[in-house]
């Protein structure tokens, strides 16, 4: 069946005002806190004060009696009631075959704690007031044991992971003409989502049901990795999702609260309720980053890259995370190479634990640490040899001729001009008026410095998505995804793709996410992905409902299926005015008792794309003092083609300002003899304010990929990943070394003017 | 965190060893005591309220001495938990020297905090030890001579 040739205004490249906004400005969100169930109890979490250490005893009993308390359970209630420990699915293997090492992770500690933070014990009461009154009778003894903080102090080893080509780095680097060094820090960082994590856990007794309402990046994932604790099939445990305030990964995997919220739900025979306090995802969300990394870069006597090899010191945290060794493995690995031509990669990665809260994706999940680590690598290189940091990257720059290009790692590059992009920031920015904005600067007591930072990411590959489309005979469409918006916008993004597709208006399409009893598969949104997978998987699921609704129509207009032609809505007769609703069409589907008007797609073969981008910084430092300004943040991105631009630069600006916060405020501190932490609070977290920010000036140089129908290349997490690299490289300029590691707080940056040569 | 100091107390030497060994010396002048029980020459139990920054808590310790050398000093160690705010446990090692009719009373402190206490209140709690610590010795001081 064709499409008519004559389209309605198209939806796709166009801004419309976001459909989910006039509910959520006006306080009819509906996110985790807003959930008041009947009858539901209230649980707290009794929390280790301790780091590391064994729990000698734990007396709950004086908790049980207190007034308005239901229940308390230790870590050992939970233990003998059959609660399993939660899983890590990406078990990695050293590279020399030693399997993956990961301490048992249990949703309540049993005898020992491994972080301040970690539960152990889970109290049910009648109120909050109630429950954390009793949290204070827990009599808990502590055999406190050393602690580890810094990953390069950590002895205990996950795994030695390798990736590349050994052999054929180390016969560049004995060829070299020079070799450049770096070593960096990339901090750990909170995620602080504007919502906390939280749930309700509910049981219904007579069917065995659990039901866990949670903000999620995608439900069928945490139902996936929930399920096992509980030892219950899948179809046990309905995970529901409705609005959710912010994620970027914090919401991604399953946490301990919740497989200890369904045993109490089951245990009490109430549903339970907790919402986090900012304090408890201080001390145990999943934290982002956190590596030591060395890296050595082999030239060639023009400044040609040979090879490079690198070594990653990568913190777990206490746990293996369920997802934790991916982001500094897979995911470092992945963007490594960056948009450089050069023929051989080495790198090796050890994952250790300590005593700090496990890590996991964080916006980017390895790829800003890896783009980092490289644009920090480059820019050492573009001041070793002289060439500055233009002329070198220009030297090593992919050409666009040659895509697909295979990288040293063995990713394929479909589309990408590196070049332009890099000439495009330049010449936005001015980068050549720089002196006479640096006499301003110093005119007025300040140094000024410039820097470039270039991205790559590799998105499109973290998905098992079914969609489903279906038409409500009404005049609605109902598109069902397995893909969770945590703010992104898919409510009005994935709507404008039907709406276009259909011929529809967007209020006539509506996206529904966020319940894993719709579909046994889909999601996460992950990975600046959903519209590469989910845009997909709904177009196709949209022409498998039309292709279903096509033979309906065609026997109630008594046509061939062939000679008709859908149009805005209605299927017409080709060359006659005879034509029938598309809703006309559902209504008489549904009427049949047949499935109804509906199509249904997963998810098939290669997908991935390589956004890029060109970010420039310009700072200014106040010698005096230390503190940095961003004056100037510029950028030019390369997402493919854009369904809607004023979301894609939402999302650019967000990741930007996490970047930024990440260069220069950004960092999770713990005392490194107790491992008490002492950015507890956002009192002594430093997030970046918008006064710490520039306006971003962004320019779209988009070439529409080939290998998914739409053209788009993900821009979810791009800021973050290119924007650390182009603040600090500004800052090298400014204070004239580059030896200082994020956050560039005003005393590192007033030690590294003071004292350079004790950086 | 560890700090130390010297205090002079214008009483004679055996006065404030025994003073030192007084709960209800010690009682009056450790700030924010509620309760001191000795239960044996060397143990005690003590009920605290403590306040670091944002956060107050009464804290359950069991305080022993240590060290036992008289006239000369002792080491005091104290562990406290204060429920859902943490803990606090500390020590100070005391030594007393004749100065005349006077002492001299050296004094290093150790103080670790742990839990909500830590995270909340941790960049206060250098000065609020030194400012407790100050608080016990004038009142100290006073109730020796």
């Amino acid at each position: 069946m064709p499409l008519t040739g004559e389209q309605p205004q198209s939806l796709v490249g166009c801004s419309p005002p976001r459909v989910e906004d006039e509910r959520l400005v006006t306080g009819r969100g509906r996110y985790v806190a807003d959930i008041k169930l009947e009858g539901a109890l209230v649980a707290t979490f009794v929390r280790s004060p301790v780091a590391h250490g064994r729990i000698v005893t734990i007396d709950l009993d004086a908790v049980r009696e207190a007034t308005g308390v239901v229940a308390a359970f230790s870590g050992q209630d939970l233990l003998d009631a059959g609660v399993l420990p939660l899983p890590c699915i990406r078990a990695t293997d050293s590279a020399d075959g030693t399997p993956f090492h990961a301490p048992v992770r249990h949703a309540v500690a049993v005898d020992l704690v491994r972080h301040v933070g970690e539960a152990v014990a889970i109290i049910v009461a009648e109120t909050e007031q109630a429950a954390m009154d009793a949290a204070d009778l827990a009599d808990i003894e502590y055999d406190t044991l050393p602690v580890a903080i810094d990953v390069r102090e950590s002895e205990e080893t996950a795994f030695a992971w390798e990736k590349g080509d050994r052999a054929a780095a180390e016969a560049a680097f004995a060829a070299a003409a020079r070799v450049v060094e770096i070593e960096v820090v990339n901090n750990r960082i909170l995620i602080s989502p504007i919502e906390p994590r939280g749930a309700v856990a509910e049981y219904d007794a007579a069917s065995g049901l659990f039901t866990l309402h949670a903000p999620t990046q995608g439900v069928h994932l945490v139902r996936r990795l929930v399920a096992p604790t509980l030892d219950i099939e899948l179809e046990k445990l309905r995970v529901i999702t409705n609005d959710v305030g912010g994620s970027f990964g914090a919401k991604l995997v399953s946490m301990p609260e919740q497989t200890a919220l369904l045993f109490a739900a089951r245990a009490c025979g109430k549903p339970v309720r907790w919402v986090a306090t900012r304090s408890e995802n201080h001390m145990t969300d999943i934290a982002g980053r956190d590596h030591v990394s060395r890296a050595w870069m082999a030239l060639d006597g023009e400044g040609r890259i040979l090879a490079i090899r690198a070594e990653t010191y990568a913190n777990l945290g206490a746990y293996a995370s369920a997802l934790g060794p991916s982001p500094p493995t897979l995911g470092f690995a992945a963007t490594l190479c960056g948009p450089y031509d050069f023929p051989a990669l080495h790198l090796t990665v050890f994952g250790r634990y300590t005593n700090t809260a496990p890590s996991d994706a964080y916006r980017g999940s390895g790829k800003p640490e890896s783009v980092y680590l490289l644009e920090r690598l480059v820019e050492r290189a573009a001041r070793e040899t002289g060439l500055g940091p233009i002329e070198f990257r220009r030297r090593n720059l992919i050409a666009a001729a040659t895509m697909p290009y295979r990288a040293a790692n063995g990713y394929i590059y479909d589309s990408a001009d590196f070049h332009s992009v890099l000439d495009r920031a330049l010449a936005e920015a001015d980068w050549n008026g720089f002196a006479k904005r640096r006499m301003a600067s110093e005119a007025k007591g300040l140094r000024r410095g410039r820097g470039i930072g270039l991205y790559l990411h590799t998105t499109g590959v973290t998905s098992q998505e079914i969609s489903r489309v279906r038409v409500d005979p009404h005049g609605i469409v109902v598109v069902e995804t397995g893909l969770q918006s945590s703010g992104q916008g898919h409510e009005t993004s994935f709507a404008q793709l039907v709406a276009d597709k259909l011929g529809l208006g967007l209020d006539q399409v509506h996206i529904v996410q966020g319940d894993s009893s719709l579909a046994d598969s889909g999601g996460p949104t992950a990975g600046s992905s959903s519209l590469q997978v989910g845009g997909v998987t709904i177009l196709h699921a949209a022409d498998r409902m039309l292709d279903a609704a096509c033979n309906e129509a065609a026997d109630m207009l008594e046509a061939a299926a062939e000679d008709l032609v859908y149009h805005r809505g209605r299927f017409v007769v080709a060359g006659t005015d005879r034509s029938i609703l598309l809703f006309a069409v559902a209504a008489e589907m549904e009427a049949k008792g047949e499935v109804g008007c509906a199509g249904e797609a997963a998810l098939e073969g290669n997908i991935l794309t390589i956004p890029n981008g060109a970010y420039v910084c310009e700072v200014e430092v106040d010698p005096d003092t230390g503190s940095v300004t961003v004056e100037r943040f510029l950028g030019v991105d390369d997402v493919g083609r854009r369904l809607n631009p004023q979301l894609v630069e939402g999302q650019v600006h967000g990741g930007i300002a996490q970047g930024i916060g990440q260069a220069l405020h950004e960092r999770v501190v713990y005392d490194p003899d107790s491992g008490q932490m002492l950015s507890g609070s956002l009192m002594d977290y430093g997030l970046p304010r918008a006064d710490d920010l520039p306006m971003f000036e962004l320019h779209a140089a988009d070439i529409p990929t080939g290998n998914n129908i739409l053209g788009m290349k993900g821009a979810g997490e791009i800021g973050c990943i290119g924007a650390p690299a182009a603040v600090i490289n500004a800052l090298a300029d400014a204070i004239g070394h580059d030896r200082i590691d994020m956050p560039a707080t005003p005393e590192r940056v007033w030690r590294a003017l003071n004292f350079p040569m004790e950086c | 965190m560890q700090f130390s100091g010297t205090q002079r107390v214008d009483a004679p030497r055996e006065n404030v060893w025994r003073a030192l060994n007084d709960a209800d010396v010690l009682k009056r002048c450790i700030p924010g005591c509620q309760e001191l029980t000795q239960t044996s020459t060397t143990e005690m139990t003590a009920k605290v309220v403590l306040k670091i920054g944002p956060i107050k808590a009464t804290f359950i310790s069991g305080v022993s001495l240590r060290d036992f050398d008289p006239p000369n000093g002792y080491v005091i160690v104290g562990e406290g938990k204060g429920g859902v705010a943490g803990f606090a446990k500390g020590s100070a090692r005391v030594r007393l020297e004749s100065d005349g009719q006077a002492t001299i009373l050296h004094y290093e402190v150790k103080s670790e905090v742990g839990g909500k206490i830590a995270q909340l209140g941790a960049r206060l709690i250098d000065s609020t030890a030194k400012k407790l610590a100050g608080e016990f010795l004038e009142a100290f001081g006073k109730v020796a001579v």
